[in-house]
């Protein structure tokens, strides 16, 4: 059994953890186990796995430990833990995609994600829970235990990663993989105090992540820092040619140009987006706070304004809702009454969206994208900022099923123009719940977005912490 | 620009419930009302984007024939 334990390891970040494992004060064996026990410690109580593959993660420590001895690690995440949400395939090993109807759904293939991250030395430490079909939640008659917010077990985690964020939160791994239509990485990555991006459209191979709406889905990473975030994106990313949304266009590593040097940067505050109707005076301020810490790093900030929130969302919505339903259709007609409540309203929706709905969307896509790039340009930003979410995670029972209509979603700007979207926390409110700004950049900065927002969790260390 | 034919036609509740029957999803009355209130508020937003894009704009999926290769 491990000479170090997992209360010790628990809080270290991934960099930590490869720089423990590259100076030889700690094995992959010992680091697995540690966070096993701390799994098995945690997990009853916050329902963040769905399946554990320790077996399989042993046997993967082990070879990562005889390679480090032999010859050379595989990359700088050699050896180091990792969970997936349930929606990512993996060979042999059930994948639910948070739905009942696929709970012995095993695939015969991974996913290219966890592909990538198995060829780079990762272990696997098992599959976590999301909501039903990606579809964001909470559900409150699913299929499996919903993960429970650490900072408030009666708020919301965020979803449809919400396994991620609560694991994450909680020290049980510190890095996991999240997948991102409307902002289902952001939104847990928010609401349980981590960090996540979600990648330039196309960096990230979607093969073998179950669907929701292929022209918005995005894969990405979410860890406890940003440059774990980056970490992880540097081994993922690539072209795919197995999969048709898969950009040819391809970035150099983000991880060595973390500098946590802001003197460049052009910072573009969105204030109708910060000033909107329902954004917490909380969130206002927090937003505006981080904006002065980056100017205090050397950055430049120029107010600006982007077309209306609830243009995004609606547009963001119409092609979601309809690619759902169009994957989903055939499925639902023989067994609607096999999935949650919220899923059958949610995808049901889709059947009544017409062509011309989805087409108008589709257009409005790229003229929103359009002014949006046009925008930064002009103002020559590498950056935009506004308040990652619109306050404090609502109590569970509720968020009403269709909430999206009632209040804009601030995170599907990212979704629909394809940028790349990281959530940073930047505190806590007064109910203690954490909150954060998002950062978005140009298509393929994705490591100007990630350098940002380390430096901004380098200057403010005090927001990083693991929940007990 | 004249609102299109198309962007005025919004489904009654009886007309909506018989293309419900026709998708073959078998939802309860309650569920239906709470669907249709979804359906019209999103009809309601959709009319936001008729100010961003015109109906004649370029095709919202764009084939580009040299993204495919005869091999």
């Amino acid at each position: 059994m491990s000479n170090v334990s997992a209360s010790e390891i628990a809080p270290l970040s991934v960099f930590e953890l490869s720089r423990f494992l590259a100076a030889g004060e700690m094995s992959a064996v010992e680091i697995t186990e540690a966070l096993i026990n701390r799994i098995e410690e945690k997990n009853e109580t916050y329902r963040a796995f769905l399946t554990t593959s320790f077996e399989l993660a042993l046997k993967l420590a082990a070879r990562s430990d005889a390679r480090r001895i032999k010859s050379a690690p595989l990359s700088p995440i050699d050896g180091i833990p990792v969970a997936l949400k349930d929606a990512y395939d993996t060979k042999g090993i059930t994948s639910t995609v948070g739905s009942g109807m696929f709970r012995n759904r095993v695939p015969r293939e991974d996913s290219a994600v966890w592909e990538k991250l198995n060829q780079a030395g990762a272990i696997l430490l098992g599959k976590l829970e999301c909501t039903e079909f990606c579809l964001g939640g909470p559900s409150l008659d699913s299929a499996f235990p919903k993960s429970l917010n650490p900072h408030d077990k009666e708020r919301y985690t965020g979803g449809s990663s919400s396994g991620a964020g609560v694991a994450l939160a909680t020290g049980m791994v510190p890095a996991a993989m999240g997948s991102d239509t409307g902002g289902s990485i952001r939104i847990p990555a928010s609401f349980c105090g981590v960090s996540g991006i979600k990648p330039t459209y196309g960096l990230v191979s979607l093969r073998g992540l179950f669907p929701l709406s292929g022209s918005l889905d995005h894969a990405g990473p979410m860890a406890r820092t940003s440059r774990d975030c980056a970490l992880l994106l540097d081994e993922i990313k690539g072209f795919d040619p197995a999969h048709p949304t898969s950009s040819k266009r391809q970035i150099a590593p983000t991880s060595p140009s973390l500098s946590g040097d802001c003197r460049e940067l052009v910072i573009g505050h969105v204030t109708n987006f910060t000033e909107l109707e329902g954004v917490s005076e909380e969130s206002q301020a927090a937003c505006l706070r981080a904006l002065e810490v980056f100017e205090d790093l050397g950055a430049k900030i120029k107010k600006v304004q982007l077309p209306s929130l609830w243009d995004y969302t609606i547009a963001n919505t119409v092609i979601m809702t309809a690619e759902a339903y169009a994957i989903h259709a055939e499925r639902f007609a023989a067994n609607l009454n096999r999935v949650s409540d919220l899923t059958r309203h949610r995808i049901a929706l889709g059947a009544f969206l017409t062509a011309e709905n989805y087409i108008k969307a589709q257009k409005a896509r790229r003229a929103l994208s359009q002014k949006t790039y046009a925008l930064m340009r002009s103002h020559s930003l590498d950056l935009l900022c506004y308040p990652g979410m619109m306050g404090d995670p609502p109590e569970i029972d509720k968020v009403g099923r269709y909430y999206y209509l009632d209040w804009p979603l601030i995170t599907s700007p990212a979704n629909l123009t394809g940028a790349p979207a990281a959530s940073v926390r930047v505190g806590y409110s007064v109910a203690n719940m954490p909150m954060s700004i998002q950062l978005t950049g140009k298509l393929f900065e994705d490591g100007k977005v990630l350098s940002a927002a380390h430096a901004y969790e380098m200057a403010t260390p005090e927001f990083s912490k693991i929940m007990e | 620009m004249q609102e299109s034919k198309l962007n005025q036609m919004r489904l009654s509740l009886d007309d909506w419930e018989r293309l419900a029957e026709q998708s073959g999803l078998d939802i309860t009355q309650l569920e239906k009302q709470e669907i249709y209130q979804a359906y019209l508020r999103v009809q309601e937003l959709l009319k936001r984007l008729d100010q961003i894009v015109k109906s004649e704009a370029e095709p919202a999926a764009i084939f580009l024939a040299e993204n495919f290769s005869n091999e």
